[in-house]
């Protein structure tokens, strides 16, 4: 074992090295949040995981972040378990665990790279699955039988409403080569600039995470007054990775017996959704069809963008994003050294666009680590010196610039893009 | 983002803040854990297409319940038809942790005695004039299940989903005028963005 690992690790030079082993971290953390290690659920459901897979997801192990907070703002509770323990974590570490832990950036990671071949079996996988939800649900809300025994296109083939049968069929043909057609066609690569994203990530994360759930606790009465009820988890509503890792696969799981669950004897814990949301297909109506198309849009963009959800939209990045700054590990960089927009070697390697040099980036920086591999060294992970003794030092040495750039240090509001600051320019 | 060479004040609180800060997370999570106080989730009793009431003129033969829903005082009557098959949900106490109970899914026709006078229930089904057809009967109330009755904070909380079923699936019965408000919202922030923009490129160009 040991001579195999000498050898990947002299074929591979460091940084491609690094690489590696994050993607067989992604690998384990996707088994541990939504996949066979589902059986540690009873366990590691008490804790609210740093990465994002929806809690109702068949497999998932853990109780989602993001879950916990809006059930307790809309409760009218502040989530003290979850912040601090998520907080803990962004403190320690950073958004790196958006970069080593999380199911969905390893999902989006595998699409982009997987580029025309990625586009074509989310195209695939999309159409197949509005034909199925077409054929087993309402999905457009319109078609619903009275007692519950069939919905959709099935139950207009049982009943012998052919003629209305074959009209729908070709509506939902249409809407399923409407939203899948475009994984089909030659795409073009976009880039969502940084500062959009920051934009937009906090509006998801202020407006429908935040603050809906406050508002909808007011609720009017008849006679005038306002009474405080239970608040709406508007975040889950709208969520796509719930539809991607929770909503459809529990479509899916309802062809199965119910008897086929108690089998893994984890009814309670692991398959609780499962276990519980037997008799969903009525459910799945107008606003399913309306999160469907908003989840099928952001997979063309994630198939198109790299890391297009974790960048412009995750409300647990933006959470992780706050501790960046003073987190006890961080991505630091020479500027005196740094070649700048005249390189640009970590911008090319970054899975989440950005040039490392430049401050108002590193918002965004998921701590991938994959621009420790600068031609120059001059990007270095320093962790704070109460851990120091847990990592080694760069072997490697800067490559100086002949003339080096003045000192020219970003401050923290330089960094929060508050006050402008002027990265490395092209020199040498 | 400042090197050893030029420290600051900003470098000084970057590299030390941590430790308070962890601490202060550290007292969260216990107390978040430790929390006495008890939170009682109030049921959502009426819906576009769920009716939470009290079971009375049971009629098994015949497949019609009444249905008494007291809503904070506001009283209603449904009449609830039902097919024999009809799916019925119902607890029972998990074994190994009486605190805990687990739902359970059967039809009427092979436990009619989960159906009596007095227990209270959830039908969900679609609503006409004061009946509902049921698609399905929830023993217990659906919206109120036993599990989210827990103290608050208490970790047990984060092992259950139930609360956000119909979220994270359904959104049967979802209020669509709120998404409406937010892709308004989300096109103001668009126009600020884009306002921003543009100042700040003058600025630049000037």
């Amino acid at each position: 074992m040991s001579e195999l690992i000498k050898k990947i690790t002299k074929k591979l030079p460091p940084g491609e090295f690094r690489i590696q082993v994050r993607i067989w971290v992604q690998w384990a953390f996707l088994a541990l949040a939504a996949g066979p290690l589902f059986v540690l659920a009873p366990v590691v459901k008490q804790i609210p995981a740093p990465w994002y897979v929806c809690w109702s997801c068949p497999t998932a192990s853990a109780a989602c972040p993001l879950g916990n907070m809006q059930h307790f703002t809309a409760s009218g509770d502040f989530a003290f378990y979850t912040i601090g323990f998520l907080a803990l974590i962004g403190i320690l570490i950073g958004r790196m665990t958006c970069g080593w832990t999380c199911p969905m950036g390893f999902l989006q990671e595998m699409l982009y790279k997987a580029k025309r071949y990625g586009s074509i079996i989310v195209g695939i996988l999309i159409f197949g699955t509005t034909m199925f939800l077409a054929w087993f649900t309402p999905f457009m809300g319109m078609i619903r039988a009275d007692m519950g025994e069939s919905y959709g296109l099935s139950y207009l083939l049982k009943s012998g409403q052919m003629n209305m049968f074959t009209w729908w069929l070709l509506g939902y043909i249409a809407i399923s080569l409407a939203l899948s057609i475009p994984f089909f066609l030659p795409s073009k690569k976009f880039h969502l600039p940084n500062n959009l994203a920051s934009y937009t990530r906090w509006f998801f994360f202020l407006i429908p995470f935040i603050l809906f759930p406050i508002i909808t606790r007011f609720v009017p009465q008849a006679d005038g007054t306002m009474k405080l009820l239970e608040g709406q988890v508007w975040w889950c509503k709208i969520c796509p990775v719930g539809t991607i890792t929770a909503g459809f696969p529990q479509m899916y799981l309802q062809l199965l017996p119910q008897s086929a669950f108690p089998l893994f004897g984890l009814t309670s814990t692991a398959f609780i959704g499962v276990s519980t949301y037997q008799g969903i297909f009525g459910e799945a109506r107008i606003m399913y069809f309306l999160k469907w198309v908003m989840t099928s849009g952001l997979l063309y963009a994630m198939v198109n963008s790299v890391r297009f959800f974790c960048k412009g939209i995750c409300p647990l990045g933006t959470f992780f994003t706050v501790f960046n700054w003073f987190s006890s590990d961080k991505i630091k960089v020479d500027q005196a050294n740094c070649r700048g927009s005249s390189c640009n070697w970590c911008l090319k390697h970054c899975p989440m666009d950005i040039a490392i040099y430049d401050p108002t980036a590193q918002w965004h920086c998921i701590r991938c680590l994959d621009c420790l591999g600068c031609p120059f060294n001059v990007v270095t992970h320093e962790v704070t010196p109460v851990f120091a003794w847990a990592t080694r030092k760069p072997d490697k040495k800067v490559i100086p610039l002949k003339t080096p750039n003045g000192p020219n240090n970003p401050d923290f509001f330089q960094w929060a893009g508050f006050v402008s600051y002027t990265p490395p320019q092209a020199r040498d | 983002m400042t090197d050893k060479k030029n420290p600051s004040i900003w470098a000084f609180i970057s590299k030390w803040i941590f430790i308070p800060l962890a601490l202060i997370a550290i007292f969260m999570i216990y107390w978040g854990v430790a929390g006495p106080k008890l939170i009682i989730i109030e049921p959502v009793k009426q819906g576009k297409r769920a009716a939470t009431g009290v079971v009375s003129n049971l009629d098994l033969s015949a497949g019609t319940l009444q249905l008494d829903v007291d809503e904070a005082g506001k009283k209603e009557q449904w009449k609830v038809v039902f097919k024999p098959n009809v799916e019925t949900f119902y607890y029972e106490v998990v074994a190994d942790s009486p605190d805990l109970k687990e739902r359970l899914k059967t039809t009427l026709d092979k436990d009619p005695e989960l159906l009596k006078d007095g227990i209270t229930l959830t039908v969900i089904g679609p609503k006409s004039a004061n009946e509902i057809k049921a698609n399905n009967i929830h023993i217990g109330g659906a919206y109120n299940p036993p599990e989210v009755q827990q103290r608050k904070e208490n970790v047990s909380t984060y092992n259950t989903a139930d609360k956000l079923c119909i979220a994270c699936v359904g959104l049967g019965d979802s209020e669509m005028i709120w998404l409406w408000y937010l892709l308004y919202i989300l096109m103001g922030f668009l126009a600020v963005y884009g306002i921003v923009e543009v100042i700040t490129r003058r600025r630049g160009a000037a």
